[in-house]
This record gives structure tokens, C-alpha cells and sequence, in this order.
């Protein structure tokens, strides 16, 4: 991030400030891996990675109203990067609900993960924690299907078990996971 | 089973009575899921999840991170992203998506249907600015709050989309023209004079889903218009359906009237249209 922030022109609040080019390009270069890394690691797979990220930085130039430091602009992208994938899950929720606190009081919870900052914010270290969590068999499974990237087969074969029951076995051990974390 | 792997104390034959909520569809569904996140497609989640539910999920997300070579933004995209947002700072706004070519329809000066008091029953009185964006002003406080969606344009002209008794009320039809593709709906609600909250007998409204650009469909059983990219719906009004509100605006209307037992449209112009009719 560039020393002194980012340069804006144009007042305070005004709908569509401009950016300085050179100022924006550093800004996007040196936080697209970041948000994408993060956006990722909610989504799972890169369509939909690409659709968030895009949505991200693009409510994010919207609002470059002021001048804002490396941390504010991390800060402030992490904050609009969090609201848009709490957004994109509630779709999926039982629960309707209007807002993030809402679903809060409704028995929701924020995963511990999400009150780190995103600069510190690292997904495979976090795997790697679970994983050391995980009773052996939990571990391996996940370990042959997300880290090995193995087929729901070649994770029965290696494992001895049939099909279904590695199918049985992935589900609970992300359960598990989602537990222990 | 449980004699048969390796893993000794782990009595697979007990999985099924852990938890008896759990299906086997259940897992059918996330593995199904798990395949599309390997292909790194967008996969199709269960709509209404548990909590518990939604915390696997979440998981398999987080998991996938941990994949060889995943999580890493391909450098075509961050390109794409950079150009697009470079364009959206300089206010040129990408926000009209590809069109598809089509042949235009017979075209009726604009002039003489504004002179005619042809002035638009729905939604929003669009101003052309040409040489730069033009977006569409809002015509009372009340269409602020419903339709603020911004159609993004170079200048505009009235089209027709076909005859006005080809279309039954309660029809929606999709028209396309060189700059966009379009739903004009036939409303069959009576209006609610009382509240004076009713719809225009004619909508025009545009095809782009509000999400991401992709062009929805109509489904005539469920009366909704469905976006087949995010499984996001509108309302025959162009409002986001149920379950779409937190990430949709609405489609952005188009003015349209009927004439002579036509139905017309007034809709953005080509970009070398829109010079030359600023040369007039």
C-alpha cells in the first residue's frame, strides 16, 4: 500500500470522487490476493470467487470518498467483503432474516474467523489447525478429498470403505470441524 | 463394514443412527457439491440450511483453500477486475452488458411522440447526456424508493416490440433490440385506486438480472422472472422476489406506451446513433 494512503480528489463525501490511476492500481494490486484468498475461502471454488471479488472492489471504488490509510483502506475492504458474503449465504439460511445482527440474535454465529483482520487472515494455516484437531479418520478423509483432491473412489479405496460410507464420513467430519474450531 | 476397513474401533455400521435427521439425500446433495467445488464451478447449495448445515458447508469452502493450487486469483480475471473498475472510477460505467444483434424495428421519431402526449405511464423519464452516461431520472419520490435501478445509456428512441393484442394481460413477452433485450408485461391486476399504489397496465422492463448481467427467464406458472446464473427472481414487476431482496435491485424500467395497437418502447440507442442524432 502506498506510503500516505490513497489520493482522492474532489470534496469530502462528494458522489464520485476520482482516484489518483497510480494510487488505485497499487491499491488493487496489493489487496486483490487478499480478498480473493478470503472471498475464497467462503465460497469454495472460483466462479463464485470471481463474481464476490468483483462485487467487492466494485462497492468499494463507489465509496472512495476521503483519504484513507493502507490499514483503513484493508480495513474498510475487509468490512465490505464480510458484508457481501454474509449477504451471499443468507440466500441459503432457514432463517429469514433481515440483517447480520438479526440473524446474530436468532442463534446465528459469526465464525471465530471473521473478527480477525484480513491482512492476518490465513485459511490454510486455519485447515491445518483443524485438521490436527480432527480424530484420525475425520482427518484423513478430509485430508484425501480437499488437500489431495481425490475422488470420492480413490478416497474409498485408499481408506477401505465403500463410497457411501466416505460420503457419510466427509459430511460429519466438516461438521466435526465446524465444531472444534 | 466394520471388520472391513482399518480403522479399528470405527464402527461404520453406526453412522446412519448418529443423527437421525441426517439422510442420505443429505449427503448425496453436499457430495454433489463437493464435486462442483473441485471443478471450481459454481456449485447448487440447499436453499433453507440448518445452521448445521450451513456450518459444513462453510467448511468445505474453507477446506477447498487448502487445495494444490487453489485460492490464488487467476491473472485473466484480476485484469478483467482491474479494467473494470479503472472504467468505472473514470465514470464511463460498464454497466450495459453485451447485446445481442437484432434488426431493429420500425422506428417513430421521439419527437412526435412526446409532442403527441405520449408521455410514459411507467416508471422512469430518462434524460440523455450524451457523450457521457446517462442515467435515468427518477420521476416522483415514490418511484425513487421502488425503482432505482439506473439504466445506463447513449441517448434513446421509441421502438415497437410487436402488437399490443399478440399479448394477453397477464402475458410477459421478451423483445430485443441492438442495445438491450427487454420483458414488456401485460398486467392483468385491477388497479388499486383506492391506495393509488397500482402498476401501469404495460411494463417495460430490462432482461439483465441486477446481480451480475445474466439475462432471466420468465416462468409463467410461478408468474417470476428467474436469473439462471444465481437462481436470483423478480417479481412480474421487475422488484427482486422473496429470498432475492438482499442482493438484487430491481430490473431497471424502460417507459412504453401503445399506439396505433402498437406496443413501443423507448429503449437506450446504439452508440453511432446516439452521435448522429445529436447532430440533428
Amino acid at each position: 500500500m502506498a506510503e500516505g494512503g490513497i489520493k482522492t480528489k474532489g470534496k469530502v463525501g462528494a458522489a464520485s470522487p476520482a482516484i489518483d490511476a497510480q494510487s488505485f492500481r497499487t491499491l488493487y494490486q496489493e489487496n486483490l490476493g487478499v480478498v480473493y484468498r478470503f472471498v475464497y475461502s467462503k465460497v469454495g471454488n472460483r466462479e463464485e470467487a470471481e463474481d464476490l471479488t468483483s462485487q467487492v472492489f466494485l462497492k468499494a471504488v463507489r465509496g472512495l470518498d476521503r483519504e484513507r490509510g493502507s490499514q483503513s483502506i484493508q480495513s474498510w475492504l475487509y468490512q465490505v467483503a464480510r458484508t457481501t458474503i454474509a449477504d451471499y449465504w443468507r440466500a441459503f439460511y432457514k432463517v429469514r432474516a433481515t440483517s447480520l445482527e438479526s440473524m446474530l440474535e436468532q442463534g446465528w454465529e459469526e465464525p471465530a474467523e471473521e473478527r480477525v483482520e484480513m491482512a492476518s487472515y490465513r485459511p490454510e494455516e486455519r485447515v491445518r489447525h483443524l485438521l490436527d484437531l480432527l480424530p484420525p479418520h475425520y482427518r484423513e478423509v478430509l485430508t484425501c478429498r480437499f488437500l489431495l483432491n481425490l475422488s470420492i473412489k480413490e478416497t474409498a479405496e485408499r481408506m477401505r470403505l465403500s463410497e457411501a460410507n466416505v460420503k457419510v464420513l466427509q459430511f460429519r467430519a466438516l461438521k466435526k470441524a465446524a465444531e472444534v474450531g | 463394514m466394520g471388520t472391513d476397513n482399518h480403522w479399528g474401533d470405527v464402527d461404520m455400521n453406526d453412522m446412519g443412527k448418529e443423527n437421525e435427521a441426517e439422510r442420505l439425500e443429505e449427503y448425496l446433495e453436499f457430495e454433489r457439491h463437493l464435486e462442483r467445488l473441485q471443478q471450481e464451478k459454481r456449485p447448487r447449495r440447499p436453499r433453507r440450511m440448518t445452521p448445521g448445515q450451513a456450518k459444513a458447508y462453510q467448511m468445505a469452502a474453507l477446506f477447498r483453500t487448502a487445495a494444490p493450487g487453489a485460492a490464488e486469483p487467476d491473472p485473466a480475471f484480476a485484469a478483467r477486475l482491474e479494467a473494470q473498475l479503472e472504467g468505472t472510477l473514470k465514470g464511463r460505467g460498464r454497466w450495459v452488458r453485451s447485446l445481442l444483434p437484432a434488426p431493429r424495428s420500425s422506428s417513430m421519431s421521439r419527437r412526435s411522440l412526446l409532442a403527441g402526449g405520449l408521455s410514459a405511464a411507467a416508471g422512469l423519464a430518462a434524460g440523455a447526456v450524451l457523450g457521457g452516461v446517462m442515467e435515468q431520472k427518477i420521476s416522483n419520490a415514490q418511484q425513487a424508493n421502488t425503482w432505482n435501478t439506473p439504466l445506463v445509456g447513449l441517448g434513446k428512441d421509441w421502438m415497437t416490440i410487436g402488437n399490443a393484442a399478440d399479448i394477453a394481460p397477464g402475458q410477459m413477452k421478451q423483445f430485443r433490440t441492438e442495445t438491450l433485450i427487454g420483458y414488456v408485461f401485460h398486467n392483468d391486476e385491477v388497479p388499486d385506486i383506492e391506495n393509488g399504489q397500482s402498476e401501469p397496465e404495460w411494463i417495460a422492463m430490462s432482461a439483465a438480472c441486477t446481480h451480475m448481467g445474466c439475462i432471466v427467464a420468465w416462468n409463467s406458472r410461478d408468474r417470476k422472472l428467474h436469473c439462471p446464473c444465481h437462481e436470483g427472481a423478480f417479481t412480474r414487476y421487475g422488484t427482486p422476489a422473496a429470498g432475492s431482496q438482499n442482493y438484487l435491485r430491481s430490473l431497471p424500467r424502460m417507459q412504453v406506451q401503445v399506439r396505433d395497437g402498437q406496443v413501443w418502447v423507448q429503449v437506450p440507442l446504439p452508440l453511432a446513433d446516439a452521435s448522429s442524432d445529436a447532430d440533428e
